[in-house]
């Protein structure tokens, strides 16, 4: 798949710098930067912020004897949490009656599962008949505690943090995809089908949480997210030509809306007010 | 990144309750771990702190580590986690965690090279500040790829293990960081 190349160049130049690109990509690209003005201002610009990170952030070493300090704490009996309890409580019933039970707890095991197998059997017949009702039950409770645990999803995805660390998770899930070609790839398409599903549920909250910001701009974006991670929840195991093309596409304008929403909007969470006199220019 | 000679078997040793061999152990890694922590949370003091709930917990969980290969990983994953914890814990304490202003006067006294003058060492000192800050700012998956990658210096493969992600993942990560500590420091820049 091709995309934007100067995208792929960006993110070539950063991974030199690190000492992370192959001489053969490293070629490729800097025949690209020697044609490119903007991706040879973003060498520059990456040169020196990297070296200003290199030279003036020096290795500081704590100032107190840690050492000492962490004996201190170890010397003391360890607190154990009530997780960490129970870890080992079942790692002991694991141990004690699954892995390598004694001979009597062994018995004991058999006559249990003796007893359940005959009261399954004499009571299979009355089993059919309630389960019926029994199911429809405990698909109300179920959805009941659907709604309760959306309504608390809403108020947790209703905070600022949470939508610009989704609006971090989207984009790199989307220059992954364009890095990768992974929808391209037969064998990456499973594991891109999972990470859309599961940024897709996120995709979904955020949005409504949107909405009642009166973010108009955001939500769009996250709109046009949500149709695009949909796709490629969906995706196809062989899919047309034109299906990836139009893929292809939505990631591309995905990304920049993204980029958009990171680099320029800074305010995009800001209050409905606030953000209303950005929109128009104010 | 620094790697002790023999460190499986050091490992094994701390297993079995060897404190000497932990001490190896901790000589070896509690800079390198004190400045990432250092770096992703921005103040000496919590640093120091949080490197010591580190080595702690590092002590007391070591026989969950079921390769000792990964020792390195593992330790700075139990970094990341407890830094993470650090700041929820910050958070809802409502106190402010950014260096205070003595800890900063303290810094900047810190003897980097002899010959500078003490307006070249606060110069510096500011700077740091301004580096600092802008790292801050930056969400928490990026900050923590770009400390390990970039400024300790981990592989991106390393960095990779660290974080329970792919590597194409910490490149787009280190990419993101950039760009965005590059914007944030225009003016800076156009002065080197």
């Amino acid at each position: 798949m091709r995309f934007n190349r100067c995208d792929n160049v960006e993110i070539l130049i950063s991974a030199y710098l690190d000492g992370e690109a192959t001489e053969s990509e490293w070629t490729e690209a800097k025949r690209h930067i020697q044609t490119c003005k903007s991706c040879a201002t973003t060498l520059r610009q990456f040169q020196q912020s990297t070296r200003l990170y290199g030279e003036k952030m020096p290795r500081r070493l704590p100032q107190r004897d840690l050492w000492q300090d962490i004996m201190a704490e170890l010397e003391e009996p360890a607190t154990v949490s009530l997780r960490e309890r129970l870890h080992g409580y079942l790692q002991k019933f694991w141990q004690e009656f699954v892995i390598a039970p004694a001979a009597p707890v062994r018995f004991a095991q058999a006559a249990v599962i003796a007893f359940l197998a005959a009261f399954l059997l004499l009571k299979n017949h009355d089993t059919t008949k309630i389960s019926e009702p029994l199911t429809r039950q405990m698909s109300l409770d179920r959805s009941a505690m659907d709604s309760d645990i959306e309504r608390q999803q809403f108020l947790q995805a209703s905070n600022e943090a949470q939508v610009k660390q989704y609006l971090e998770k989207a984009g790199l899930l989307l220059l992954e995809i364009k890095n990768s070609n992974a929808v391209l790839e037969p064998e990456g398409r499973t594991d891109l089908r999972l990470a859309s599903q599961d940024l897709l549920k996120e995709t979904i909250l955020v949005r409504k949480t949107l909405e009642k910001a009166e973010s108009q701009t955001l939500a769009r974006t996250v709109e046009l997210l949500e149709m695009l991670l949909f796709d490629l929840a969906n995706l196809d195991n062989e899919p047309e030509d034109e299906e990836l093309e139009h893929l292809r596409a939505m990631i591309v304008q995905g990304d920049l809306l993204i980029k958009i929403e990171i680099y320029e909007a800074g305010d995009f969470l800001a209050a409905p007010q606030a953000r209303k006199s950005t929109e128009s220019g104010i | 990144m620094q790697k002790c000679a023999n460190e499986q078997e050091l490992i094994a040793r701390v297993k079995s309750g060897d404190i000497a061999a932990f001490r190896t152990l901790f000589e070896a890694y509690h800079v390198p771990v004190y400045g990432f922590v250092l770096r992703f949370l921005g103040s000496a003091h919590d640093a120091e702190d949080v490197t010591q709930e580190v080595f702690v917990k590092a002590y007391r969980r070591i026989k969950s580590l079921r390769d000792a290969r990964y020792f390195s990983s593992w330790l700075f994953r139990i970094a990341k986690n407890q830094a993470l914890n650090f700041m929820e814990r910050q958070r809802t304490k409502q106190v402010d965690s950014l260096e205070t202003e003595r800890e900063r006067v303290e810094r900047s006294s810190l003897k980097e090279d002899p010959n500078s003058s003490p307006q070249d060492r606060v110069e510096m000192a500011e700077l740091e500040d301004l580096l600092q800050a802008a790292l801050n700012e930056l969400p928490e998956t990026l900050r923590s790829a770009f400390v390990l990658g970039v400024i300790e210096g981990h592989s991106y493969k390393e960095v990779a293990e660290i974080l329970k992600c792919s590597v194409g993942n910490v490149k787009a990560r280190v990419f993101r960081a950039r760009s965005l500590l590059t914007s944030k420091l225009k003016p800076e820049l156009d002065r080197v």
